[in-house]
């Protein structure tokens, strides 16, 4: 595979509805463990959201589709992930602005320009036990095998957003409502990093890619 | 008049927010919520459009002020304002104040229809009033606190430090109670543990004091009640932890193109196989001893020794403004007077005749097993400084470290390196350097890049100890890494690596050459060195002299301070590595941060504004006369200059300068070679004596800038203060204006003005000071080669232009901004046609 069609890319987003729905217990049971226990319940309300959005922009180009994803999760989710994850779909978006397809060196872009606006909007860094931590290695393994075949380098992605959530597992929270905890917030793993590893994960399945 | 928007997570509780403030206004205020998240609101969250939308329904010409709950609640103000219009965006601001008091305020403010700016800040002072009630005047010690075991009085304070009372805070507190005579008693209310004696590091960590635990301090004895009393200041100050917060240490992430990064430390790029580096060990003897007397004194000796050392490795670090790094060698230093560690250990000599390492060694391990058995996961860290701390008593007791094999051309992984360590290494050996922890501030760091080897910091976030990667490759100037990188990358990098290594060797090359700029305006180039090392590598570096060469490090950390024979000893030896060229000594600079005890100042309000530098030597003449007599026999057939610090008017230097000729005339008298004549001069550091620059130029030899003392006074902004940043670099116009002054000044009456800042070696502020005149520029060795290179690729005519240029701009961002243009411009394009 060489590119990532907006069919694609819109089937991807629909399927995060049901992740969501499905892994709404375990986020929220996350959740509760050192924050305030919505974050299941937030994101699958948003991303249920976005799926009934999906429709009126059948067709368009991937920006457009991120951007309506953006405004989406921005009213609709909530908590922080809500201006985090849609801040980062809008700087998705003007990386793919009219787009039909991605290659996988463009998906790249757009991640990256993703999650640099959501480091800029949450002011997270590294080691604060946040999203931050899957999302950036995952962003960097796919700006290293982008050149690769789109099976080769998401295998890498998710492997390196895996690792990015488990290694917050002994972390202290420095960001959020968890970090209300400080040292109690270490031994568990962060739910937001753990909801960047279902929408990377949920994208390998879509396009049909064994992780 | 100011509108109102009230954002929370809840939609009764914004609602009841607008009703409290509708109480006190009535309904003339525009006041709009934005609270709750889902289709009708119930669930709580919130909704950045929602917010926008509140925002432009209260919009008017005088502007908007948003106030909200936490988390979500603030990220999502901020998206809304990226969606309203750039005129609409400056009309709002968003504020810290608390949600309920906050509105109050700034709605009773803006109902009286004041500005924007009026609102805002009425509503951040909306909680003094609400403090002031409740902690005015409350009792030092509850009445309902029991009397507790110890006796005495006591206070019962909560501990509101993130980590609790971990090793710095908990150094403070011991450093405190040190004051005082009283008994000082530590139980853990909380946990119901002590009450310990507070003098024992490792019986408070024993407490496990962690965040919201209740501590009963308590006293007894003469000064009790003056003790409680600054222990309750100490605690209401979270044990210096509280203002500014304590930084923890900094993890740039993410460079200026969103690339992962680590703390650059220095420059340069390293690829090579990981090499991860084990803790030093040491090999103790297992012997017993007869001698008990000689042992324990051994071991005595060994702790004095390592504890001065420790000390001074905090005061230097002090100097580089690093406070945090600095209290943590203050609190190892603490490790070695704890008592139950001495008494073992010494009992271990007494009572098992063992050797003095092995009675040490075995302690310290008890000790060290104590920390890492503790359930917080942060005093179980500090098992390392225990670790570090004693390390340094076994290599005192003349131990060797068991020497590790390391291989070459690898990049050597290590949580950090002791100096010592560093100075093993060499650049042709390893490839580079990535530590777990460290900065870019530590000795080590230092040593790193005057060594030339590239480094990285704070790498631990970056690396898996479980499966570290085959390969690692980094960039010691921006921090990127690369882990396992891929072929294309591999290329990339040794492409760079090869460029850079290129351009290393030319200037290498031409460091000893003079820096002279294209149509052959020179500037010297100096270093500030503290030791016969540092001035070694200095000349190598290509060092046209010493600019700087520092005295306080001989004063600091010692009962009484050191005799003439003892400082000429420590002088002499970097006077003479330097071969005849010229050494710039400064004379003692005390006070500031930099106390001695024995010389019994009264404690000031604001050390950097009091007693200072020159101001303690002139009132010390006995002090004074005896550095001046060392200093002046240091300098005997050699070119050694005398550099007087802070001072603010010239009768100050004439003062000074009657104390040299008195040191000089008795130096003579008694038949002692000595340097004479010799020159003085003045260093600048405060505004008013680069005002006065014109009557000070008929006394002084010559000026040395001290850029950031001149720079934090001239701003008002403490230079270890990591909140006023931009307020801490010395390409601001109000210093260059000052500079230039000063320059003009020294110039007509034929003087030379140096500067010895840290400035010196950053090259876009090199080159500004060399444009604005400056005739010697004084920096750290490892710095010389780049500046020199810098220097010889520009046109003095332009730098001159540009110094005028950025006279006239208003802040330092600006300046750094017109600077890197010609930077790029110039210099780096000349780098690579060259």
């Amino acid at each position: 595979m060489t590119a990532i069609s907006s069919t694609q890319i819109t089937q991807w987003l629909e399927q995060c509805a049901a992740v969501f729905e499905r892994e709404k217990e375990r986020l929220t049971e996350l959740d509760s463990d050192i924050g305030d226990g919505d974050h299941g319940a937030n994101m699958a309300r948003g991303f249920t959201a976005v799926k009934a959005k999906l429709p009126t922009v059948e067709g368009k180009d991937i920006g457009t589709i991120f951007k309506t994803v953006a405004m989406t999760l921005i009213s609709t989710v909530g908590g922080a992930s809500g201006p985090l994850y849609g801040t980062f779909f809008l700087q998705a978006a003007t990386a793919a602005t009219g787009k039909s397809e991605l290659s996988g060196a463009e998906f790249a872009a757009c991640f990256e320009a993703g999650v640099k606006g959501l480091v800029a909007r949450g002011k997270a860094v590294i080691g604060e036990k946040t999203m931050v931590d899957a999302l950036l290695p995952a962003a960097e393994s796919l700006l290293a095998s982008g050149h690769e075949a789109i099976e080769a380098s998401l295998l890498k992605a998710v492997e390196a957003v895996r690792q990015g959530a488990d290694s917050t597992i002994p972390l202290v929270a420095r960001k959020g409502r968890a970090s209300y905890l400080g040292g109690r917030s270490a031994g568990h793993l962060d739910p937001g990093a753990s909801s960047s590893v279902l929408l990377l994960e949920t994208l390998a399945a879509t396009l049909g890619i064994q992780v | 008049m100011v509108g109102l928007v009230i954002v929370s997570h809840s939609r009764p509780l914004a609602v009841a927010v607008q009703n409290l403030v509708r109480a006190m206004t009535g309904d003339g205020l525009p006041l709009a919520i934005a609270a709750g998240a889902g289709d009708d609101r119930t669930d709580l969250g919130t909704d950045a459009v929602e917010i926008m939308q509140a925002i432009q329904s209260v919009m008017s010409e005088e502007g908007v002020l948003v106030l909200m709950d936490m988390g979500s609640a603030i990220l999502s103000a901020e998206t809304a304002l990226d969606f309203l219009e750039e005129a609409q965006r400056a009309k709002v601001r968003i504020c810290s104040a608390p949600l309920v008091e906050g509105a109050v305020s700034a709605g009773v403010t803006a109902n009286l229809g004041q500005s924007l700016d009026d609102v805002a800040q009425e509503a951040m002072q909306a909680l003094r009033l609400k403090s002031q009630h409740l902690h005015a005047g409350s009792p030092p010690a509850p009445a309902a606190a029991p009397a507790p075991k110890a006796g005495g009085d006591s206070i019962t304070v909560s501990i509101r430090n993130p980590h609790g009372l971990h090793a710095r805070p908990a150094a403070r507190f011991m450093k405190e109670c040190g004051h005082f005579q009283a008994e000082i008693a530590v139980e853990n209310l909380t946990r119901h543990r002590g009450p310990v004696p507070a003098k024992s590091m490792v019986a408070l960590a024993s407490l496990e004091i962690l965040h919201g635990h209740e501590v009963r301090i308590s006293a007894k004895g003469p000064d009790a009640a003056a003790a409680l009393k600054a222990l309750q200041a100490l605690a209401d100050d979270q044990f210096g932890e509280a203002s500014p917060v304590a930084p923890e240490p900094v993890l740039s992430v993410v460079n200026k193109d969103g690339k992962p990064a680590a703390i650059p430390v220095a420059t340069g790029i390293a690829i090579g196989p990981v090499h991860v580096m084990t803790k030093a060990a040491f090999d103790v003897p297992q012997n017993k001893v007869e001698n008990v007397e000689a042992e324990t004194a051994h071991l005595k000796a060994a702790l004095a020794s390592a504890r001065v050392t420790l000390l001074n490795e905090a005061r230097r670090i002090k100097d580089r403004a690093d406070v945090p790094t600095a209290e943590i060698f203050e609190a190892q230093a603490l490790v070695l007077d704890d008592p139950d560690l001495l008494s073992r250990a010494f009992a271990s000599i007494a009572q098992d005749k063992l050797n003095a390492a092995l009675a040490w060694d075995l302690s310290l391990k008890k000790l060290e097993e104590q920390y890492r058995n503790f359930t917080d996961e942060y005093l179980r860290q500090r098992a390392a400084d225990v670790v570090d701390a004693g390390g340094r008593v076994l290599s005192e007791l003349g131990l060797q470290a068991k020497g590790e094999v390391i291989p070459k051309d690898c990049v050597l992984v290590a949580e950090d390196l002791l100096p010592a360590e560093v100075t093993q290494l060499s650049a042709g050996r390893v490839a580079g350097v990535m530590l777990l922890d460290g900065g870019r501030t530590s000795h080590s760091s230092i040593l790193l890049r005057m060594l030339g080897i590239p480094a990285i910091a704070q790498g631990r976030a970056f690396f898996n100890a479980e499966q570290p990667p085959r390969v690692l490759a980094f960039n010691g100037g921006t921090g990127e890494l690369w882990a396992d990188p891929a072929p294309e990358k591999l290329t990339e990098l040794r492409r760079i690596q090869k460029a850079q290594l290129e351009e290393h060797a030319r200037e290498i090359k031409f460091a000893s050459e003079p820096a002279v700029t294209l149509e052959g305006h020179r500037v010297e180039v100096f270093a500030n060195v503290t030791t016969e090392e540092e001035a070694r590598a200095a000349l190598q570096a290509g060092a046209e002299g010493v600019g700087l060469l520092r005295t306080e490090f001989l004063f600091l950390e010692r009962p009484s301070p050191p005799d003439e024979e003892e400082q000429y000893r420590a002088v002499r030896p970097v006077v003479e590595a330097m071969n005849g060229k010229t050494v710039v000594v400064r004379t003692l600079d005390a006070g500031g941060d930099k106390e001695l005890g024995y010389l019994g100042l009264p404690r000031e309000a604001n050390p950097f504004l009091g007693v200072r530098g020159l101001r303690v030597c002139l009132r010390q003449p006995g002090l004074f006369h005896t550095q001046l007599r060392a200093l002046l026999r240091a300098g005997s057939k050699r070119d050694l200059q005398l550099l007087f610090p802070m001072l603010a008017e010239p009768a100050e230097f004439r003062a000074a300068r009657e104390a040299v000729q008195a040191a000089h005339d008795e130096l003579r008298r008694q038949g002692i070679p000595h340097a004479w004549p010799v020159k003085l001069g003045a260093m600048i550091e405060i505004p008013s004596a680069a005002l006065l620059a014109e009557p000070l130029a008929e006394l002084a030899d010559f000026f040395s800038i001290g850029t950031n003392d001149l720079t934090q006074y001239t701003l008002a902004a403490d230079r270890g203060n990591p909140q006023l940043g931009n307020f801490q670099d010395a390409l601001h116009p109000a210093v260059l204006l000052l500079i230039q002054r000063l320059v003009e000044a020294a110039h007509r009456k034929g003087k030379s003005v140096a500067v010895c800042g840290e400035a010196a070696a950053d090259p876009h502020t090199a080159l500004v000071l060399a444009g604005l005149g400056v005739d010697e520029l004084s920096m750290s060795p490892g710095a010389i080669p780049k500046i020199k290179a810098a220097l010889r690729r520009v046109n003095y005519a332009d730098l001159q232009q540009l110094a005028h240029q950025v006279l006239k701009l208003q802040g330092a961002g600006d300046v750094r901004g017109v600077v890197a243009g010609y930077f790029d411009h110039y210099v780096a394009a000349q780098t690579s046609a060259a």
